[in-house]
């Protein structure tokens, strides 16, 4: 008898330890995601939202959670199996991370997501459990409104709406839609972003405290950027004759604008 | 000698216009040069033929003829100059109408007009703005906002947009982007009264701490209360308090 408990619990471990795939089928085109510490989303040309994570729950938690649901603020849930819940709703799919990591439990959590690369993607932290938040080869317009978040992106488009207050931006673009607009906007470190040189934009380049760099070939219009303070500086123009609106802050720390 | 000059001082001889030393001379040369005698001998004839004729008086029928022509052309003559007064009064007085009417269309012709197109094209990019301001696109929003930026003069308008937006855009995004763009309008006293209402009740931290950077650039004194609530309020976040404490003693070096 005790030979297979300690078989089932030796299977258990061997199940939870394995990496776990979920997998949706989106009705809409915008994905919201909810305090999830720390992800990488990468954009590709299939039409399923797949969830991949090496989700570990503690050994004794899971053993006497069998049977339960977790509470996650709004319901007693927790179908995936994987620390999140996911919702779909009529204007997006809903993913959240409700496994409270502040115990110890499922530290340094990391999930990956593949989602169709034209998506739309919100996402949302505001604790200091926020890690990094990677994208990559997304098209679709990104939203991001964190506090403590590094934030990685990679091969995308725009348009885009990002602030974080804690964690660094660094944009790689592939190229740049023309489309709404670009808002980077980080408190406390800095903004760097790279753009294909033949990019068309209108500038607007704040720091507070910091210094802007670029080589970028950037029709500077010095009577609405000013002159430069004792502290900070401004700087509007143009790229390549104007186009989609750059705006980049970085109040604290310095902006980076590179060409590729 | 050469035969044009022959000529002319040989009518200065034969008129007793030569010089008597320079006559004799030139009598002498005449008699030795047949060609000289010969040109003499046709000037003299020439001349008692001028002499010889007789005068030719018209017939009474044609002097009668040539005074009627002659009045006929007098009187038409007077009437011309009559006409072409009465012309110059006429193009006086038009001269003078168009005058006047030029110096009224001057004295009303606005001349702004490269003032006006300006207008025109501010008043189209202000509409522009204001249509985008009312997008669902966030994004679209945000580049609604910016517009602003590149607008010389503070337009009401304008400024009452930027100043909704920051009190009730559903987005922090957007109502973030309003804060940096009426911080070039923030010479007029309402908006400062707006930054100061908007921190009042912001909940998100990045506009909260753009919003206390903002107003404590502007040494905004009516700003202090609602550091102070924001440093009194349990509920808020650490980084949001240290800056509304850094903002309040920036405020109190100024008292």
């Amino acid at each position: 008898m005790k030979s297979i408990s300690t078989i089932i619990l030796c299977l258990t471990i061997l199940h939870t330890s394995h990496s776990q795939n979920h997998t949706i089928t989106p009705t809409t085109n915008w994905v919201h995601l909810k305090s999830v510490n720390s992800v990488s989303i990468e954009g590709y040309d299939g039409k399923e939202i797949i969830i991949e994570s090496d989700y570990k729950d503690n050994e004794k938690v899971e053993e006497k959670s069998v049977g339960l649901k977790l509470w996650n603020n709004d319901e007693f849930d927790n179908s995936t199996k994987i620390g999140l819940t996911i919702k779909e709703k009529s204007d997006a799919v809903i993913i959240k991370q409700v496994v409270n990591n502040a115990c110890g439990v499922n530290d340094d959590q990391h999930y990956n997501i593949k989602m169709p690369k034209n998506m739309n993607i919100k996402y949302e932290h505001s604790t200091w459990e926020g890690e990094i938040l990677h994208i990559k080869n997304i098209s679709g317009t990104i939203e991001v409104s964190t506090n403590y978040n590094e934030i990685v992106l990679e091969e995308v488009t725009g348009p885009m709406a990002i602030k974080t207050v804690y964690g660094g931006i660094t944009a790689d673009f592939q190229e740049v839609s023309q489309t709404g607009s670009v808002s980077l906007y980080s408190v406390y470190e800095h903004v760097d972003v790279t753009v294909p040189t033949t990019t068309k934009s209108n500038v607007n380049l704040n720091t507070t405290y910091g210094n802007i760099y670029s080589d970028l070939d950037i029709d500077v219009d010095k009577q609405k950027s000013g002159k430069k303070g004792w502290t900070g500086s401004k700087v509007i123009g143009t790229v390549n004759n104007g186009g989609v609106d750059f705006i980049l802050t970085a109040t604290y720390a310095n902006i980076y604008l590179r060409s590729n | 000698m050469e035969k044009d000059i022959q000529e002319h001082i040989i009518i200065d001889y034969l008129n007793g216009e030569l010089e008597p030393s320079y006559h004799q001379e030139v009598e002498r040369y005449i008699a030795d040069n047949t060609s000289a005698q010969k040109l003499v001998a046709e000037y003299q004839n020439l001349y008692e033929t001028i002499d010889n004729c007789a005068t030719v008086a018209p017939t009474l029928d044609m002097s009668n003829d040539f005074q009627q022509f002659l009045d006929q052309e007098i009187s038409d003559s007077n009437q011309k100059k009559g006409a072409n007064g009465n012309n110059y009064l006429k193009q006086i007085l038009l001269l003078g109408g168009l005058l006047v009417i030029g110096l009224i269309i001057g004295l009303n012709l606005d001349t702004d007009a490269p003032t006006q197109l300006k207008d025109h094209q501010f008043a189209q990019q202000e509409d522009g703005m204001l249509d985008l301001l009312n997008e669902a696109s966030v994004s679209n929003r945000i580049r609604a906002v910016n517009m602003s930026t590149y607008t010389e003069l503070p337009d009401d308008a304008i400024i009452q947009a930027l100043s909704k937006t920051l009190l009730s855009d559903k987005s922090d995004h957007v109502r973030l982007a309003s804060v940096e763009a009426l911080a070039k309008f923030t010479t007029e006293k309402g908006v400062r009264n707006t930054l100061i209402n908007a921190l009042g009740k912001e909940t998100d931290e990045t506009v909260q701490i753009a919003l206390i950077n903002l107003l404590a650039s502007l040494k905004e004194k009516d700003a202090m209360e609602s550091f102070d609530k924001i440093i009194q309020n349990r509920n808020a976040v650490d980084f949001v308090k240290n800056e509304a404490h850094s903002g309040k003693l920036k405020l109190i070096e100024t008292y």
